[in-house]
């Protein structure tokens, strides 16, 4: 870091000529992101254009805000959004603790076979696909012929609406999420478990501190920024929804809590030819994520953590 | 004026010159390149590529011939056909013949300029022989059927309907054998059907356990597998007018009384006579699957659903229950003593041409081709002792083997301008119709009849675009589906409420609009 400063002083030629390749390296990667990531990005102007998929996006007509009044003049879209944040919050409150949780179980287990065993376990669903694992929900969820109800009518219970009604399809719909993720995230966890200094916990260890002082005071401290990285992506995520895991999921009778804006905007956008409208209702989307990931950016830095900028 | 008359004369010679037959080739048109859909219907058990088969060369080798046209064929997923069409055509590359049963689809392209107007092309001759084929239009007297699709104010025709030969639509199904072993009489009454469900509940004829039982099973789309329960409660003295204007996006939510077919069918809920999981298919395979294990007393469903190759229900729960038999019922009589039941509309699928096409007239060329005699009618029966052997000179098909196999039945899927088996010949038309079947050529006699019986021809308004509906039928079809089965599985206290409210909802949701633009547009068919 220091060594900057002598090269920063001399003329930029020879500052060019000692580390063109560096930036010769970065070219294409950057090109990538210019020609794949940014240049498409300008056909966000569809948005205030009456654009249709016969027509260039620059010869569209601009229409202004009417897509965002049409779409903000809905009962629907409101219906999506609110759905889309409190699954989104509901996930973010099971979601987000569990993976830690997991990590630092597992971490403590002193069999290393069963910890190997149970991670690569964990793990595994999240190569299911949201079809694969809506159909195995049908199997054991559904209220006559899913095995869980089948088994509870066999103790003499009435069955759970696990599926068919709003009050037990949302913590099905979590539950899920959880059951398909939890493992995936938990290796980003156990990695930095790894990066902690061993020297740490023998210190600890010389102190006399038990097992749950060590996970309180060494443990944790040392995933924190892990943990506040990760935190700030996921509240970033807030209004942002997956496809195929409400889509796939859901069924008539709980579209008033399961219709998110990824489908209402596949329905009412991309099903119904208004392009423009589901460009708007994505930018509406996407600017409120930015907000949030600032919003928690700033908290994080100004509480002292390193944010992710 | 001189150039004209030169140009005539030429013309005249140029055909005078054309009439010997040696001289053919060179009336030949230059050689043009064109692209066709098809549906890949993703069947599987020996199925050929849609693209690609033993009659997709035979098209290829005899178009060339004929019209020196160069076919190639563009597979569209038959169950995700409107998003891939929406794709290809943003993408501008659709097909040059592209072809959707969705008339509000082409309405929404054209309104977008995406669409060319083939009007020209049919003053022009091209299309001559489709014309004939198509024949007049029995709902627009006096106008030709090649016209159907032609818009009033403008006289642009967007597209152009395939020939329906066969307009029945559903029917009542009811497993024979249960009614036999309980010694119940074939339902001919709404009462008559009730109680054999409530029968088949309480004592479970097949023997499949009382707890597993289903007496009636259908899938989310309650209007379609309900339909003729629902039709029957619809009043008969409905004017035609009312009829069209309040059919939203093909839903007859709004038709009076029609909600008292949904207080019967929640009412049947309630009891535990239809499938509790009815709302979680959102296709036919579970309840396919359900009739095909033997716990299912009776479904509705297309007229010869039950009597298909695929799925097979009749066949493959006679693999599980080989007593079981599975008949056409016909019992819901509505307040004019009718069983009334809705009937295909005679078009069927629409083809259109893409504004981006560069060989339009090719393209059209090729829809003429196709639907001279001699080329449809190969396509649709195959070669004789391959996929049909003739009867009195009747065509009786039977399932390929091997390449010749046909991905759909009459290869429907290539033969666009036409929809169904046309032997030329009305009166053996139901022979050869019912030896299409690999089932007992008299359960489809039968369950023709019933489908036919008291049907109610679909109304048609020929001309008129309705513009407000393109942008909410998709809107309008998912909440239906969310307003059906919220009606049927409500508590009976609660169905008032439930069904009004979700109806205040779906006007809001846009089916207003469309309804105050239909009664604006509707048009009484002129007696002339």
């Amino acid at each position: 870091m220091v060594r900057t400063n002598p090269i920063r002083r001399r003329s930029g030629v020879s500052y060019i000529r000692k580390t063109w390749m560096l930036y010769a390296m970065l070219a294409l990667p950057l090109a990538f992101f210019v020609i794949f990531r940014y240049i498409p990005m300008t056909n966000i102007v569809i948005a205030f254009k009456e654009y249709n998929m016969f027509r260039t996006v620059w010869s569209a007509p601009w229409v202004g805000w009417k897509w965002f009044s049409k779409a903000l003049g809905t009962a629907d879209f409101f219906n999506a959004l609110r759905n889309t944040v409190t699954l989104n919050l509901l996930d973010l409150a099971v979601g987000f603790p569990a993976p830690i949780m997991l990590a630092i179980l597992l971490n403590e287990l002193a069999y290393r076979r069963f910890k190997k065993l149970t991670q690569t376990v964990v793990y595994l669903p999240h190569f299911l696909s949201w079809i694969i694992i809506s159909g195995l929900a049908l199997q054991l969820f559904a209220p006559n012929t899913g095995l869980v109800n089948m088994a509870l009518a066999k103790i003499g219970r009435a069955p759970i609406h696990f599926l068919d009604s709003s009050r037990g399809w949302v913590p099905t719909y979590i539950g899920l999420g959880l059951w398909q993720s939890v493992g995936w995230n938990t290796i980003i966890y156990l990695a930095a478990i790894t990066g902690i200094s061993t020297e740490l916990y023998e210190a600890a260890e010389v102190d006399g501190a038990s097992r749950l002082r060590k996970i309180w005071h060494v443990t944790l401290p040392g995933l924190r920024p892990t943990i506040v990285t990760l935190l700030i992506m996921s509240l970033g995520r807030i209004l942002g929804s997956e496809f195929d895991r409400p889509y796939a999921m859901r069924n008539s009778l709980v579209t008033d809590v399961a219709d998110v804006i990824s489908t209402y905007v596949y329905r009412v956008g991309i099903r119904s030819n208004q392009f423009s409208l589901a460009s708007a209702v994505g930018l509406f989307q996407s600017v409120v994520c930015v907000f949030f990931l600032v919003i928690a950016n700033s908290i994080a830095r100004r509480s002292g953590e390193r944010g992710i900028w | 004026m001189i150039r004209k008359a030169l140009s005539l004369l030429l013309a005249a010679a140029l055909c005078l010159c054309l009439l010997p037959g040696a001289l053919a080739e060179a009336a030949k048109p230059e050689y043009a390149e064109i692209t066709v859909e098809v549906f890949d219907r993703g069947t599987d058990g020996g199925k050929t590529d849609p693209t690609n088969n033993f009659y997709t060369d035979w098209i290829k080798k005899k178009v060339l011939e004929d019209e020196n046209i160069g076919v190639t064929f563009v597979a569209v997923s038959r169950w995700e056909e409107t998003e891939q069409l929406n794709n290809l055509m943003a993408a501008g590359t659709a097909p040059d013949i592209s072809f959707t049963y969705s008339g509000e689809l082409i309405t929404n392209y054209s309104q977008q300029g995406g669409v060319v107007d083939l009007t020209p092309y049919i003053e022009s001759g091209v299309l001559d022989d489709l014309k004939a084929f198509l024949g007049a239009d029995l709902a627009k007297p006096g106008s030709d059927f090649i016209y159907r699709n032609q818009i009033n104010e403008t006289g642009a025709t967007y597209s152009i309907p395939a020939r329906r030969m066969n307009v029945a639509q559903n029917n009542t199904f009811i497993r024979k054998d249960w009614l036999d072993k309980l010694g119940l009489p074939i339902p001919t009454t709404t009462e008559e059907y009730v109680e054999a469900l409530r029968q088949f509940k309480a004592q479970d004829p097949g023997g499949v356990g009382l707890d597993k039982v289903i007496p009636f099973t259908m899938t989310n789309d309650v209007r379609w597998r309900a339909s003729t329960i629902l039709d029957s409660f619809i009043d008969p003295e409905l004017s035609d007018r009312d009829r069209w204007v309040n059919t939203i996006a093909d839903r007859y939510f709004l038709l009076p009384n029609y909600k008292e077919g949904f207080r019967l069918l929640n009412q049947l809920y309630n009891e535990g006579l239809i499938d509790p999981e009815f709302a979680l298919y959102k296709d036919d395979t579970p309840s396919d699957n359900l009739i095909k294990s033997g716990v299912v007393g009776s479904f509705i469903h297309n007229w010869d659903q039950p009597y298909r190759d695929t799925p097979g229900l009749l066949r493959d729960l006679q693999i599980n229950v080989p007593e079981a038999e599975i008949v056409a019922i016909d019992p819901f009589v509505n307040s004019a003593g009718q069983t009334a039941k809705g009937l295909y509309d005679a078009a069927g699928l629409n083809f259109f041409v893409p504004i981006f096409s560069k060989a339009p007239e090719a393209a059209l060329r090729y829809a003429n081709w196709l639907s001279r005699v001699e080329n449809r009618y190969y396509l649709q029966i195959g070669e004789e002792g391959v996929t049909h052997v003739l009867e009195n000179g009747i065509p009786r098909l039977i399932s390929a083997e091997g390449p010749q196999i046909m991905n759909s039945a009459q290869n429907i899927d290539y033969t666009f301008g036409i929809n169904g088996l046309d032997t030329g010949n009305p009166e053996t038309y139901v022979q050869a119709l019912a030896s299409s079947y690999t089932v007992d050529p008299q359960l489809i006699v039968d369950a023709y009849e019933l489908a036919m019986k008291d049907g109610r021809p679909s109304i048609v308004v020929p001309g008129v675009e309705i513009l407000s509906a393109g942008p909410v039928n998709q809107t309008l079809v998912d909440k239906g589906l969310t307003l059906m089965a919220r009606a049927v599985t409500a508590k009976p206290e609660e169905f008032d409420a439930t069904w009004d409210a979700d109806i205040a909802d779906w006007l809001a949701a846009g089916a207003q609009e469309v309804l105050d633009e239909r009664a604006e547009k509707y048009i009484a068919p002129s007696a002339e």
